[in-house]
């Protein structure tokens, strides 16, 4: 994969970063602790995403 | 973990389940790109980026698929296992996180589809005694047990006081649990002055006599069968009034009820029909059904394997005022599930309700232990509720 292949990765990675946000409970309509739990897991995978991409971007290019 | 999970009592509690589908379906989205868009691109990448999107893929997909499961479960059965669905995403999600192996035990194909299924399955068996229990218990029609409670003899009761002495207020739910850890199978009374006035604390013992006749208690089978069955008055709770009357309970006393057993469902009776009581505490009562005042703060401590609060049929409702703390206890070998309803066990389990920071917990164990803030002992009874007859 070239240099734009890799920036498609991370553009689509940037992309459901962006979806798990609206993917967090809205407070006005489901506020409780199960909700609560949710957003927190989100919020744990929307890191690991981003760690991921940080992780991509810092690794070196090797093809076979 | 203590592993103490608690559901109500929290004032901003609001569920929707249009929202809960909404989430769901933004989770799907997100799972399908991972699948369609992400993984073909790993396929195409260098091979040290290869090798990181092929190792983190599979875990997101798991873990977005533990959470869509939890909303399924959420949206399904919102009102009685709030708490336990927080709990199970936790866990669930912690493990996955801490032990990614766990998900090379699943089926690349599998992952999406069976992952979080086949794992929370095994979860919400742990509880699997009492809810068959609940199952067929709500399907015993009220109408038959108050028949069968009519062959039963019935006698009306009385109490016999036992002593007077001073004790000192109770800081904690453990503290005031404690006080029915005995076997003496008596009605307690204590009273304090506080800044609201008289606050008078009534602990109700569990059933003392389980066979239909015979027995001197008051607290008999006949009365477990009077209460669970929705008969107006039961010998356990003419026992109760009897006692109060016999304290000198007053119309301006302010009462909190700490009831075990059978006990919390006649704290739950009288809580039903006096504005005074403003404190209600039960260990292993089947209070599900119970319609109690909407102020009224409730703090249900139950054993998610003791079948006793499971006779009810039907799990407490999540509400403003009411909480739920709930634990499955462990069982050493030899025990039994009936070593699931003793009241040491409950007392136990009272001093994790004291250290939990549940924010509904915390609430309501507040309202219920601040109405004794300040206070001073007056006066502290107990009385042997007994049958007339005996």
């Amino acid at each position: 994969m070239n240099l734009s292949g890799m920036h498609d990765v991370f553009l689509l990675i940037d992309q459901l970063i962006a979806h798990l946000e609206q993917s967090k409970p809205n407070p006005t309509l489901w506020r409780s602790s199960a909700a609560k739990a949710l957003e927190l897991q989100i919020a744990g995978l929307q890191l690991d995403l981003r760690n991921l991409q940080h992780q991509l971007i810092h690794l070196p290019k090797i093809s076979l | 973990m203590s592993g103490l999970i608690s559901y109500g009592g929290e004032a901003t509690v609001v569920a929707t389940r249009s929202e809960i589908e909404r989430i769901t379906g933004e989770l799907t989205l997100v799972q399908r790109r991972l699948l369609d868009e992400l993984q073909p691109m790993a396929q195409l990448a260098g091979i040290l980026h290869h090798l990181q999107l092929d190792l983190k893929i599979p875990e997101t997909l798991v873990r977005l698929g533990l959470q869509r499961h939890g909303c399924f479960l959420a949206s399904e059965s919102y009102f009685s296992g709030d708490a336990q669905i927080a709990h199970q995403l936790n866990n669930l999600a912690e493990a996955l996180k801490e032990n990614p192996w766990l998900s090379r035990l699943i089926p690349k194909q599998a992952w999406v589809a069976l992952g979080a299924t086949t794992v929370l399955a095994g979860f919400t068996n742990t509880n699997f005694s009492s809810q068959v229990l609940r199952a067929t218990s709500s399907e015993i029609p009220k109408a038959k047990l108050t028949f069968l409670t009519r062959l039963l003899p019935g006698e009306i009761a009385r109490v016999e006081p036992i002593g007077a002495s001073k004790a000192p207020p109770p800081r904690s739910i453990s503290a005031l649990t404690n006080r029915l850890n005995n076997d003496s199978g008596n009605i307690r009374i204590e009273s304090y002055q506080t800044v609201k006035g008289r606050m008078v604390v009534v602990y109700l013992p569990g059933t003392a006599n389980w066979s239909p006749v015979g027995g001197t208690s008051a607290f008999d089978l006949r009365s477990n069968l009077d209460l669970i069955g929705d008969a107006q008055n039961s010998n356990s709770s003419r026992a109760a009034h009897a006692a109060m009357s016999a304290f000198g309970v007053g119309p301006s006393d302010h009462l909190i009820l700490v009831g075990y057993s059978q006990g919390g469902l006649v704290a739950a009776e009288l809580a039903r029909e006096n504005p005074n009581v403003i404190g209600l505490v039960t260990l292993g009562s089947p209070i599900a059904n119970e319609r109690l005042p909407h102020n009224l703060s409730v703090l249900s401590i139950e054993h998610s394997n003791d079948i006793v609060p499971a006779l009810a049929g039907d799990t407490n409702p999540l509400t403003e005022n009411w909480v739920t703390a709930s634990k499955h206890l462990d069982l050493k070998a030899g025990q039994t599930v009936i070593s699931a309803h003793d009241i040491a066990a409950y007392v136990n389990t009272s001093s994790e309700v004291d250290k939990s920071n549940d924010p509904g917990l915390e609430r309501i164990r507040n309202q219920i232990l601040g109405n004794l803030d300040g206070a001073e002992a007056l006066e502290s009874k107990e009385f042997r509720p007994l049958k007339a007859a005996s």
